[in-house]
């Protein structure tokens, strides 16, 4: 009979999205939802608690590759976070070179957490460049 | 379909628990359902009709809601008029200055039944979206509740070109890349062209962000 387009998780108004977030931790937030798409990454620009969410707690979170991949593509183009935490993820290689070359081109992040990770020489010396090019830190 | 019949004879099976005024609601497709008050009670946009109009015998026009979610969803409420009434905070406390926003709601809390229930609606399909905006539609807080945290249960864990397949979102990166990641694996059947200039298509909806 009537066929219309079928509804769609984009058809669903913006109140009931936040209504969704409110029940996700702001890491998926920022890893599973906000690059979905234009219109959510709209949203959740606009979401209070993602307004609100100025510091990313990962220490002692166990990351996974995964997650340092959604991290690394979201991190340049996050305007919100100011402080990242990754403290205690030592069995993660890379992590630390990986975040910063992701942070290169952050301008809003002020406070880089690494805390109790054993820092090897290479990422020593790409930290040293990226605190000297970064005037925020 | 019998969906008429069924909702009938459960309600008139438990007449005894509510006032016993039976209430007539109908579906934009035609389709007349006979609810109790335990079932109106739950539904504030019906409540506020009947309270409304007294609609004697005239069904209650529902005009965003067809058949096959209105006979599901008069289940629903039949299934839950008897629960303990929940705790009121539960969706107040959205102007609740007290309130941790910095903590998301538990979502692993639905029941067996409801997990059933929802199993029914389906993201190809639609219908489960179907269901979100008849319950956002209807004020039924508890499935609208129901609804929301199995999206939000979907999307956890997953990454966000896991999240576009499973819910067949386009990728649709403005011209200016807000949130284009670098690389776009996977994504090359699929990336529209949005670099012509008035191609809008993928994004199907009209932004509501932009006022």
């Amino acid at each position: 009979m009537t066929e219309k387009v079928h509804s769609s998780l984009l058809t669903l108004p913006v109140e009931i999205v936040y209504r969704i977030l409110d029940n996700l931790d702001e890491f998926t937030i920022l890893c599973s939802v906000r690059d979905v798409c234009h219109r959510f990454n709209l949203i959740t620009d606009t979401y209070n608690r993602y307004q609100l969410f100025t510091t990313l707690d990962l220490s002692n979170y166990q990351l996974q590759d995964q997650d340092i991949q959604c991290l690394v593509k979201t991190l340049p183009n996050n305007t919100t976070l100011t402080t990242i935490n990754i403290g205690s993820n030592t069995n993660q290689d890379g992590l630390i070179v990986k975040l910063i070359n992701a942070l290169k081109n952050n301008k809003t992040l002020t406070t880089l957490d690494i805390n109790c990770n054993s820092i090897k020489d290479q990422e020593a010396q790409d930290l040293a460049i990226l605190l000297e090019n970064n005037k925020v830190f | 379909m019998a969906t008429t019949a069924e909702a009938s004879n459960t309600t008139t099976g438990n007449t005894e628990t509510a006032t016993g005024k039976m209430i007539k609601i109908q579906s934009n497709d035609g389709q007349i359902f006979e609810v109790d008050q335990g079932v109106v009670e739950q539904s504030s946009t019906i409540k506020t009709l009947s309270d409304l109009m007294d609609v004697g015998d005239v069904p209650i026009p529902l005009p965003n809601v067809k058949a096959s979610i209105l006979g599901p969803i008069v289940d629903f409420c039949n299934h839950h008029k008897n629960d303990q009434k929940p705790e009121p905070i539960d969706e107040d406390d959205d102007d609740d200055p007290n309130k941790d926003i910095y903590e998301p709601k538990r979502s692993d809390d639905i029941c067996e039944w409801d997990l059933n229930f929802i199993k029914q609606f389906t993201v190809p399909e639609g219908t489960l979206f179907d269901i979100i905006m008849a319950a956002n539609y209807l004020g039924i807080k508890t499935l609208l509740a129901v609804g929301c945290k199995t999206i939000a249960n979907m999307v956890r864990g997953k990454s966000s070109t896991e999240v576009r397949e499973m819910f067949n979102i386009s990728y649709d990166p403005p011209g200016e890349g807000i949130n284009a990641p670098n690389a776009i694996e996977g994504q090359a059947g699929t990336v529209p062209t949005t670099q012509d200039a008035n191609a809008t298509g993928p994004s199907p909806q009209p932004d509501p962000m932009n006022q």
